[in-house]
């Protein structure tokens, strides 16, 4: 029933927050999510909104562009008066309540600030130069728009700029090429961080089929735009884009090269801002602000856009956005002139101080701000991990297995895994030994006095018995005659009938059973899957649907090129070939449950080998059901599939069609209804 | 006996030395120390209560009486004037002599002049306009004829609306067509409006201020081409302009709010505007409302000068289909702070004729069947402030008080719920009826007698999507006699209830989507769906279905002292189609009945709900965040406090940690929290996986620490009456009780002394009295 709350959110409000009077009440008007099992789920509220501020102390903001603290607490904005045509940067102090106003005299569109040590770095969009500013508001260097050929034949409007400890200068012109670096002096070194094209499928066969002149035209040749940057305390860049999905943030080593894996963004990031622990923290252009620990794994995800203007915490039209020692967030709503700052909360800080500890290395000290954090909220991914990493450095593996198994953590677990294992099998070595050489006993007395066919025999003659008294139980059993030898069994089935399609549907069945315990038992470390999202329909799908349009195919195909198989031919020998594929389906189920990821050959091995056999067995199979050459085998299959594709792309396009048509009749219907 | 005797003990300890609660401080130091200066700003934010500006009301600011207003009716505290020229009303408090005005004398606010001149406002819809909204039309923007009658106490005025000029073309010609030179063809082709509304007013004054009443039946819509949307009354009452007075208004948004007289430099662009009792699910209309929280009780009220005059507007009648206005300075560029309700005759909703809504027009319903009364209540100088606000609002609800022993603690015992399967949906077991009764006698054990107790998800299915259920336990928790045991054990602790829906239906319920479901105004389904979850589909539940559901839901029951608990009914209240249209109003009704029942619990209770109950669940404890607003204050819960025990939201997802349980002991709220036994990693796939941490293990021991140090710091003013409630600095608040106690809590993460005592960092402390 909880999540009728967002159900609610649709019809009541176009705006994020909750309904209150709600058993969750969090007093901000937007949900606060992380990462669980790689989805979204709601967390305790990371961080309250105070009253936005349109002025401070008496300076009005305009409209902020950029806003950067440095190490004494300033706090600056770069922001412009539109209605004057003019800039300024303000420099405040919120503890000592002090303001001033720079470059009021030359700054005409500052969209840029940066402040290393002391020094004030401005990019001035309206003039079409980067500042360096003294401290007192004098200008140090000017940054000009470079002859180098390198810079290219764009113009040069700065709109970011940092500058690194090396004395480096940054500066953001053209996203697209990356960031302009200059030395301190204004002498232009090259671009940095410029993103890569996606080589999608579609720009390669674009890239094959286009003509020059299209492919000089293709828009989507052109990289993700760089859209902000800032750096850590170590003097890494990062840099936000435009338009990418898990690699909007970057770390940028010292060849430009990402650092961070895969992260979870928005891809319409504005700004980028590195807070005290390495934590990350971006906001994008529809309000939403999002933390990542220093890894890029994400810790809280929340607000959101009010266009109104009337709900605290939200934007209309957000700028920047920079973190203090204290977590406090400062964001600027370009559209409204305001900033807004945002407290982190008790649970927050938590989060921080445990991951503080962790981060340093300090596992086994933050395993209590772990648990005080999961005591807050269960679901948090993250807290599992750590909380699970306190464990393994602890030793207490089976502890860390289970927190890394919550957080669905697989190299985590592979290790706890391989602990626990070792453990167990060192405690029962005495066991195994044992076992083994009571085994050999018996396969060396066997040698000689065969006893053992006292207890085969009677097995082989009760299966004998078993498949002379059920029809169906003996053709089910012929599959192990048609591994054996699939010619000469695929002439039986075809010639002498002897299997029926009852029987044929039974095995399919079996191989969906086999199919169903795999998908459900292979082990938590090879499972790609999140087993609570199986769905029977798409499973049902995923098997049944490619087996009917291939029979269905095939033997289309087969009677328009002379091909022997009937229908029924098709379908039973179809069934039967693809018996190596799902038969070693279970046993890679019950034998991955005792892997790591150090034992991960074998599981691709069988797999490799079973899909192998599978694929000549499918290959023969369709050669001897209609007696068709090498050749003729291969194009049979070659058009068997292009049909399947045509079978589907038809199937589409009336469903489609159907469904129009029943709106259609539907919506003529509901407006007689309610017009007459 | 255990019980008395602790008491005792805890009585015997608490001397007359102020008495300091703290929370423990367990949890870990945290990495970085929120510095001196944000912690300022966040206790000035509109999150915490504001020190009050104490200034006088400047004696220009006060409103006069003029030789044209006539004494229409009086009494020993107050007088009422009328005005037959402008037809307006003053109401002069003859103590302080102070002035509240039905309007505005000589209006400074362009558009708005003629509404805030009037004592009376229309809006009115134009049919052949393609339902043209046309607002805050004034009695004196139009043509009018006026019957006035003398009736005991105050005057009647029967008011006849002939037309509107909408331009200033119109107003110059309409001399003309008053004496034949324009005809009235002539007349609508330069913006003449022909309304044709009739209606009654009938204003009149007793002891405590003025009453308005407007009999439904008296409206009358001549025209064929105009109908009327919305009434205003007093649109003026009370207003300011800019700062020029000190005070605030008073609006009860969640827990209660304030919006402080200042200049708002324009600030907003906009009204704050709020449907009374929520929005209304079953009218499907473009106007909605910003606020997160329904405005549950029909009042607002204004104070000019703290302790000094002040107001409390009280919709009596009419409530089920009006709204709060409220206009601080700066909206829609005029310079007054005005708060008034808006009346809604009939409200315009969008008529979709496709099925994915991309094609519709505009239609109108009427939603009004209530006369409209409303009272205005002066304030007493010492009542001027908004607990005083609380207090006559709570006489105004006729609420009577009664005695509460012991500070209770609520515990939701959520037992099961369901994940999606390979096969339809699998039961996840969270807390059998055996862990619930050793969870719970864990609380017994360590000294919490009082509780009461939800059981949520007790039902087969689980507690999503199989909501409204009959009493069908789920049996792998429990068989039907654990269930009695468990009933008769937390019986004997307090007050158990459970889970079920009788506003919301879940798709695998007992209701049935034909006969139970209902659809909005529109004829369309009224159903949410939900994509990720594993019930889909939620509908609104017919309120005709939803009554003898309950009833026979009950008589099951009856062998159990329990009731059932509805999280949505106190305050969910939608005008219905099912074969014609329902109205709010016959919801309502049947709303009542269901409560007055005495076994039916609710959240968050709407005021036409209060009479008929003795709790209330999950009440707010903040506002709706808005911008407007500059203070929270607990109104709802001084209106309700000692009428009826107030439990706050699950405490599991307080994130602000122990100003968030402070706060329960400043707005005299009890504890709640929901457990499961088993870890909460198990919901992670229900539709219930928003409780990200409910399990009883993690819990237990700062369950028991936190309501120790609750219960000790509210016991002294359990059944005791607020008197007052001041901010001494930003985060320090100063409570009066009548039993004299005075309260402090100190929400600062430092030390501070006030009064001459040390209040600790983060902490309450009673004081004088028996405390």
């Amino acid at each position: 029933m909880i999540k009728l709350f967002s159900l609610f959110l649709a019809l009541q409000s176009v705006f994020i927050g909750v309904i209150a009077s709600s058993p969750i009440e969090t007093g901000v008007r937007y949900q606060t999510f992380t990462l669980n099992d790689g989805r979204f789920v709601r967390t305790q509220t990371a961080y309250t909104p105070l009253s936005s501020v349109s002025d401070i102390y008496g300076v009005s903001l305009d409209t902020p562009n950029d806003i950067v603290l440095d190490d004494a607490g300033n706090i600056y904005i770069a922001s412009t008066n539109e209605a004057s045509g003019s800039g300024k940067i303000i420099r405040f102090n919120l503890d000592n309540e002090t303001v001033d106003v720079i470059g009021q005299d030359f700054l005409v569109n500052p969209t840029g600030v940066y402040v290393r040590d002391g020094q004030i770095y401005v990019a001035d969009r309206g003039t079409g130069l980067g500042y360096q500013l003294n401290p007192d508001g004098a200008i140090a260097v000017t940054y000009t728009k470079p002859d180098s050929p390198l810079f290219g034949d764009d113009s040069f409007q700065p709109r970011k700029i940092i500058a690194d400890a090396r004395g480096n200068v940054y500066i953001l012109n053209n996203g697209s090429r990356g960031l302009a670096q200059f030395t301190n002096d204004n002498v232009f070194l090259g671009y940095f961080g410029t993103n890569q094209v996606d080589a999608s499928l579609r720009t390669v066969l674009q890239y094959f089929f286009f003509t020059d002149e299209q492919r000089a035209n293709l828009f989507s040749l052109t990289p993700p735009e760089v859209s902000n940057m800032a750096l850590d305390e170590r003097g890494l860049i990062h840099t936000v884009s435009l338009g990418v999905e898990n690699v909007g943030v970057k770390r940028l080593n010292i060849n430009g090269d990402n650092l961070l894996g895969p992260v979870e963004n928005r891809d319409n990031l504005l700004d980028i801002y590195v807070g005290p622990i390495g934590n990350i923290y971006t906001i994008s252009g529809d309000g939403f602000i999002y933390e990542y620990d220093r890894e890029g794994n994400l810790l809280f995800a929340f607000g959101g856009q009010d266009e109104s203007n009337q709900i605290q915490g939200l934007f209309n039209v957000p700028s920047s956005i920079a973190v203090d020692d204290s977590y406090t967030i400062y964001a600027l709503d370009q559209a409204e002139g305001e900033l807004n700052i945002y407290l982190p909360t008790a649970f927050s800080d938590l989060v921080h101080e445990a991951l503080s500890l962790y981060q340093a290395g300090q596992y086994a000290a933050s395993e209590g701000p772990w648990l005080e954090v999961l005591k807050q909220n269960d679901l948090f991914d993250l807290a599992h991990i750590g909380l699970g990493n306190a464990y393994f450095s602890l030793g207490r593996y089976e502890e860390a297995l289970e927190e890394f198994d919550i957080a669905r953590y697989q190299s985590g677990y592979s290790d706890a895994f391989w602990e626990v294992r070792n453990a167990f099998l060192l405690e029962n070595v005495g066991t195994y030994v044992a076992l083994f050489f009571i085994l050999l006993i018996i396969y060396v007395v066997n040698l000689r006095l065969k006893f053992m066919r006292y207890v085969t025999t009677p097995i082989q003659q009760g299966i004998g018995w078993v498949r002379k008294k059920s029809r169906t139980l003996d053709e089910l059993l012929y599959v192990f005659r048609y591994l054996k030898n699939p010619a000469d069994a695929t002439y039986e089935i075809k010639r002498k009938e002897r299997v029926s399609v009852l029987s044929a549907t039974l095995l399919l069945l079996i191989y969906f059973g086999f199919y169903v315990f795999y998908i459900y038992q292979l082990g938590f470390l090879f499972n790609p899957r999140d087993i609570s999202e199986i769905n029977l329909l798409e499973e049902i799908l995923r098997i049944f649907l490619p087996l009917i349009l291939f029979v269905l195919s095939n033997y289309l195909i087969g009677s328009i090129r002379e091909g022997e198989g009937r229908l029924k031919d098709v379908y039973i020998t179809t069934i039967f070939s693809v018996t190596p594929y799902f038969i070693v389906l279970p046993v890679l189920a019950i034998i991955s449950q005792g892997l790591t990821f150090n034992e991960a050959f074998l599981i691709q091995f069988v797999q490799f080998v079973a899909l192998f056999v599978t694929v000549i067995y499918f290959f023969f199979m369709v050669k001897e059901t209609h007696y068709y050459s090498m050749k003729e085998t291969l194009v049979s299959l070659l058009i068997s599939f292009f049909t399947m594709l045509i079978l589907l792309l038809g199937a589409f396009i009336i469903y489609i069609l159907m469904a129009e048509l029943v709106t259609l009749i539907t919506d003529i219907a509901l407006e007689v209804f309610y017009r007459v | 006996m255990f019980n008395l005797a602790k008491k005792a003990f805890i009585l015997l300890v608490l001397g007359s030395a102020p008495f300091v609660y703290a929370f423990s401080t367990e949890e870990p130091a945290t990495t970085a120390e929120l510095p001196e200066y944000l912690e300022e700003r966040k206790l000035s934010s509109s999150q915490y209560t504001q020190v009050d500006d104490l200034r006088d009301v400047p004696e220009a600011s006060y409103m006069t009486i003029h030789d044209t207003d006539e004494v229409i009716s009086e009494n020993d505290r107050l007088a009422l004037y009328y005005n037959q020229s402008a037809t307006t009303f003053k109401v002069l408090n003859k103590t302080t002599n102070y002035v509240f005005a039905s309007h505005i004398e000589d209006p400074e606010a362009g558009t708005f002049n003629g509404l805030l001149s009037s004592a009376v406002g229309i809006d009115f819809i134009r049919l052949d306009r393609n339902y043209d909204l046309r607002q805050n039309v004034g009695l004196t923007d139009t043509i009018h004829t006026i019957n006035e009658s003398m009736i005991p106490g105050g005057i009647r005025l029967d008011i006849s609306i002939g037309g509107f000029c909408a331009t200033r073309a119109c107003e110059r010609f309409y001399p003309g067509y008053l004496d034949g030179t324009y005809t009235l063809e002539e007349m609508l082709d330069v913006g003449f409006t022909n309304i044709d509304i009739a209606f009654t007013v009938e204003v009149t004054l007793d002891e405590t201020g003025v009453n308005v009443h407007i009999p439904v039946d008296s409206i009358v819509e001549s025209s064929d081409t105009i109908r009327l949307a919305s009434l205003t009354i007093f649109p003026g009452f009370g207003a300011t302009k800019m700062d020029e007075v000190p005070g605030y208004m008073m609006i009860p948004d969640g827990a209660g709010a304030l919006i402080r007289y200042e200049d708002n430099a324009g600030a907003f662009s906009s009204p704050y505007e709020a449907p009374f009792y929520g929005d209304d699910l079953g009218i499907p209309a473009s106007r909605l409302s910003v606020s997160n929280y329904p405005l549950s009780l029909p009042v607002f009220g204004a104070v000019h000068g703290v302790y000094q005059h002040g107001f409390l507007g009280f919709v009596h009648s009419g409530d089920l289909s009006s709204r709060l206005v409220v206009y601080p300075n700066g909206s829609l560029n005029q310079p007054y702070n005005l708060m008034f309700a808006k009346y809604d005759y009939r409200r315009i909703y969008r008529q979709s004729f496709t099925t994915d809504g991309s094609a519709g027009a505009p239609r109108e319903l009427r939603t009004l069947f209530q006369d409209i009364d409303v009272s205005y209540t002066l304030l007493d100088p010492a009542d001027s402030h908004y607990v005083g606000m609380a207090h006559a609002t709570r006489e105004a609800l006729n609420l009577s008080t009664t005695e509460h022993p012991d500070v209770p603690l609520h515990i939701s015992y959520l037992m099961s719920d369901s994940e999606a399967s390979f096969f339809g949906a699998t039961l996840v077991p969270m807390t059998t009826t055996d862990a619930v009764r050793s969870m719970h006698q864990r609380f017994i054990d360590a000294g919490i007698t009082t509780t009461d107790v939800i059981l949520m998800g007790w039902n087969e299915g689980g507690h999503s999507g199989h909501l409204p259920t009959t009493y069908d336990i789920e049996n792998s928790l429990g068989n039907r006699r654990d269930f009695a045991n468990l009933y008769a054990y937390l019986n004997d602790w307090g007050d158990v209830a459970l889970a079920n829906s009788y506003v919301f239906a879940g798709e695998a319920s007992d209701a049935s989507y034909r006969r139970d479901m209902v659809s909005a105004v529109d004829r369309f389904k009224l159903t949410f769906n939900c994509g990720n979850c594993v019930y889909n589909e939620t509908g609104v539940l017919s309120a005709a279905s939803a009554l003898p559901m309950m009833e026979d839901d009950l008589d099951t029951l009856n062998d159990h002292d329990i009731d059932y608990f509805d999280a949505y009914l106190g305050h969910t209240l939608s005008t219905m189609y099912q074969g014609e249209v329902i109205p709010r109003s016959d919801t309502a009704q049947i709303y009542q009945a269901m409560v007055e029942s005495g076994r039916l619990n609710v959240a968050n209770p709407s005021a036409y709900l209060l009479d008929a109950l003795d709790k209330a669940y999950y009440m707010p404890s903040y506002h709706s965040s808005l911008e407007y607003f500059d203070d929270l204050i607990p109104f709802t819960a001084t209106v309700l406090n000692r009428v009826m025990p107030l439990y706050s939201s699950y405490l599991n997802f307080n994130s602000i940690g122990d100003t968030g349980l402070l706060k329960l002991i400043d707005f005299g709220m009890f504890p709640a929290y929901i457990l499961t036994d088993q870890p909460t990693s198990g919901l992670k796939n229900t539709d219930v996986s928003d409780f990200y941490t409910t399990e009883f293990s993690r819990w237990e021991t700062s369950i028991i620490a936190d309501y120790q140090m609750i219960q000790a710091a509210m016991l002294p003013v359990l059944n005791a009456e607020l008197m007052t409630r001041d901010i001494l600095v930003e985060g320090v608040v100063k409570k009066v009780f009548d039993n004299g106690i005075t309260q402090y809590i100190n929400y600062r993460s430092s030390a501070i002394t006030i009064d001459g005592i040390t209040l600790p960092p983060l902490s309450a402390v009673n004081d004088g009295g028996d405390a």
